[in-house]
């Protein structure tokens, strides 16, 4: 596979505990677009053995799977590590203005850790609960760009209205928050995605919405855009081969613009 | 000192787990009505008195074991 990240100067850490699981497909569409990306355990930000510091890295980006056994609820016992590992400093590395990008179990992480939506960092005011049809989810879904071009650090290169096919593979994806955090997620254009059917309108109904999420939400961030939680994987539709369209001869990789955004991003800051 | 921490989910939150076992047993023949899962924990603390196992119990809820958006929880010490 061709790689641009050869002397790329862009890096990005894969942060991952035990039972994430999509670590490996994330390092590389990261290192497709020119992002070079390294495999990061919490651990090491405490610890001395092969000792990492936050601060040498430009996006820190939360992988799938099913970190600490999705025990207590999906994403909480990884949240609270990592309040323990970097506490305040994650926060000020999120003021600085550097990205933090959640995918599916990372996006649980986000929202049980209160760093998303971001209204009040430190207390969930969100949560990713059990799908309404008690399944575990996995297929392509469609998705709506719900936000303007550009609102976060992943859809500078994606129109307002741009439909996106990825693939979803969770459990615990339904958005649920107060209705006051609801109305400010929309009134500061903080939903970039939304399941929608095939033609782009947002249906609340199954199997549209998979997971029984409030306003269809299949992804957030918070107000100044550079921490993101998506529940779809991009990094599994990186490839046209990675579609299931290409069989039939078509195959889309929706998802290498979501990095390729994040790599216009980081080169641009 | 034993503790008992029992965490639901909130009345208007829909327990899918619930409803699908709240299926198989009426399916089962049983005259069910609705079925609702909650969370039943057990913790051995380390502490003096009962105040002070509660109230370690409850800062357990806040930082962990419950998400207050979804859920609500009740502490209790166990004699």
């Amino acid at each position: 596979m061709e790689r641009e990240s050869e002397g790329s100067d862009v890096k990005a850490c894969v942060l991952i505990i035990e039972g994430t699981n999509c670590e490996q497909e994330t390092k590389r569409a990261l290192d497709l677009v020119g992002i070079s990306a390294e495999i990061v355990h919490l651990k090491q930000f405490s610890g001395r053995l092969r000792k990492r510091d936050i601060w040498d890295y430009h996006a820190i980006v939360i992988p799938g799977g099913f970190s600490a056994g999705d025990y207590v609820r999906a994403g909480a016992i990884f949240s609270s590590y990592l309040r323990t590992t970097l506490g305040r400093e994650i926060e000020s590395y999120i003021e600085e203005g550097r990205v933090v990008l959640g995918i599916c179990n990372g996006f649980q992480v986000l929202v049980e850790s209160g760093l998303l939506p971001g209204f009040n960092p430190g207390k969930p005011e969100a949560a990713l609960s059990v799908n309404t049809r008690a399944k575990f989810e996995c297929r392509e879904v469609t998705l709506l760009h719900s936000s303007e071009k550009g609102r976060c650090s992943i859809d500078i290169l994606i129109e307002k209205d741009e439909l996106i096919r990825m693939p979803i593979a969770h459990m615990e994806g339904r958005f649920l928050a107060p209705r006051e955090v609801l109305e400010e997620l929309v009134s500061n254009d903080q939903v970039i995605f939304k399941y929608s059917d095939l033609q782009g309108e947002v249906k609340s109904e199954y199997p549209w919405n998979p997971n029984g999420s409030e306003l269809n939400i299949a992804g957030i961030c918070n107000p100044e855009g550079n921490v993101i939680g998506l529940m779809p994987h991009p990094e599994r539709a990186v490839l046209e081969f990675q579609s299931q369209e290409w069989t039939r001869g078509g195959g889309r990789r929706d998802g290498f613009k979501l990095f390729y955004s994040l790599k216009h991003y980081l080169n641009e800051v | 000192m034993l503790i008992e921490i029992r965490v639901d989910l909130k009345e208007e939150i829909e327990d899918p787990q619930g409803k699908v076992v709240e299926k198989a047993l009426r399916n089962l023949g049983f005259p069910v009505k609705s079925v609702r899962f909650s969370k039943l924990i057990k913790i051995e603390l380390d502490v003096k008195d009962e105040k002070e196992a509660i109230e370690t119990g409850k800062q357990m809820c806040k930082v962990l074991l419950a998400n207050p958006v979804i859920e609500k929880y009740t502490v209790k010490v166990i004699p």
